[in-house]
């Protein structure tokens, strides 16, 4: 069944507000420890941009900036293009701060690795023994072309 | 140095043993993850001094369970509650090592280079522990200079995370692949 997920979350930050039961809401809804996101699917892509700003408090100036680059890339290929071309994701920010994107499928595991400076990486290990992709993307980088590789498996 | 770690079976303990210079194809290697890890390495996989234990021939070393015991005396428990994960060593390099280059090739947006090697490293309390090693233009990474080290180096810390990433959703350890 199809979600609506800017809907989802704009009703949990407002369950989030309640003095009372505020707390509680956030560990129901599992956004105190970084996977925030549970098989969404796409509705609005600047609202899962800003759900990940708001909850990775630590990103820096070149994460946030990089994201919003991806980001614009998504916005672009949903809007322009083919918005099925869009599936759900996780992202996580993990002990070395670095921000992960990242999509498990039948066939692989594919991760966009937000470093805290210079460079982005894109990682693809696949189930055979000879698929993985490791490259690296620069801030002059090729973002629209990220965008596709992160959803093409 | 003694194991004073009474809960520690003898079989596990280095005693007078030495540590092997080389692994075998077929061996297994035991790491211990939180069930994240396993999902998606990335989200937790360390670059400095990976520890795992070593199976020997046929488990004559270890066996699988041998990695959850805590050999950390600070510690107050016995077992760890994590996951194991069994990675099957596929090939070798002719020296029967595991050794490999980062950047395998040279790459001019790459100015470092790094190595990783499987080693055995006997601790008195686990004699089959094992630990993939990594040196950064000849030095040693470890825990304590991690931050100021590889951390400089975004480029070659994705190349081993991708190297060990794979290593886990593959369950396989390969010098060739």
């Amino acid at each position: 069944m199809e979600t609506n997920f800017f809907e989802n979350i704009a009703f949990q930050e407002n369950l989030k507000q309640s003095q009372v039961f505020g707390e509680q809401y956030e560990v129901q809804f599992g956004l105190t420890k970084g996977s925030v996101f549970n098989a969404p699917t796409f509705s609005d892509v600047e609202e899962i941009f800003n759900s990940i700003i708001l909850t990775y408090n630590s990103l820096t100036y070149f994460q946030v900036d990089m994201l919003g680059r991806i980001f614009n890339a998504l916005n672009d290929i949903r809007h322009k293009i083919d918005p099925n071309r869009l599936k759900p994701f996780e992202h996580y920010f993990n002990g070395d701060d670095e921000l992960l994107l990242y999509r498990k499928t039948s066939n692989g595991l594919i991760n966009v690795i937000l470093h805290p400076e210079e460079c982005i990486a894109y990682s693809f290990i696949g189930t055979s023994v000879s698929d993985q992709i490791l490259e690296f993307f620069y801030g002059d980088g090729d973002f629209e072309a990220l965008a596709y590789r992160f959803f093409s498996y | 140095m003694q194991c004073n770690l009474e809960y520690i079976p003898v079989r596990l303990r280095t005693l007078d043993k030495a540590s092997l210079d080389t692994f075998s194809v077929g061996e297994n290697l035991y790491y211990r993850c939180k069930l994240d890890v396993l999902e998606n390495p990335y989200k937790g996989i360390s670059v400095a001094e990976v520890s795992h234990n070593r199976s020997g021939e046929n488990n004559s070393i270890s066996n699988a369970e041998d990695v959850l015991f805590n050999v950390v005396p600070e510690l107050d428990f016995e077992k760890h509650e994590l996951e194991i994960c069994v990675l099957e060593i596929k090939d070798l390099n002719p020296e029967s090592k595991y050794h490999k280059k980062f950047p395998p090739e040279p790459d001019p947006k790459i100015v470092a280079t790094a190595t990783m090697d499987l080693l055995h490293d006997p601790h008195p309390c686990m004699y089959p522990h094992s630990i993939f090693r990594v040196h950064l233009d000849g030095e040693l990474i470890t825990m304590d200079n991690y931050k100021t080290t590889l951390n400089k180096s975004p480029q070659i810390r994705s190349m081993i995370k991708q190297e060990l990433a794979k290593m886990i959703l593959r369950r396989e350890v390969s010098q060739e692949n």
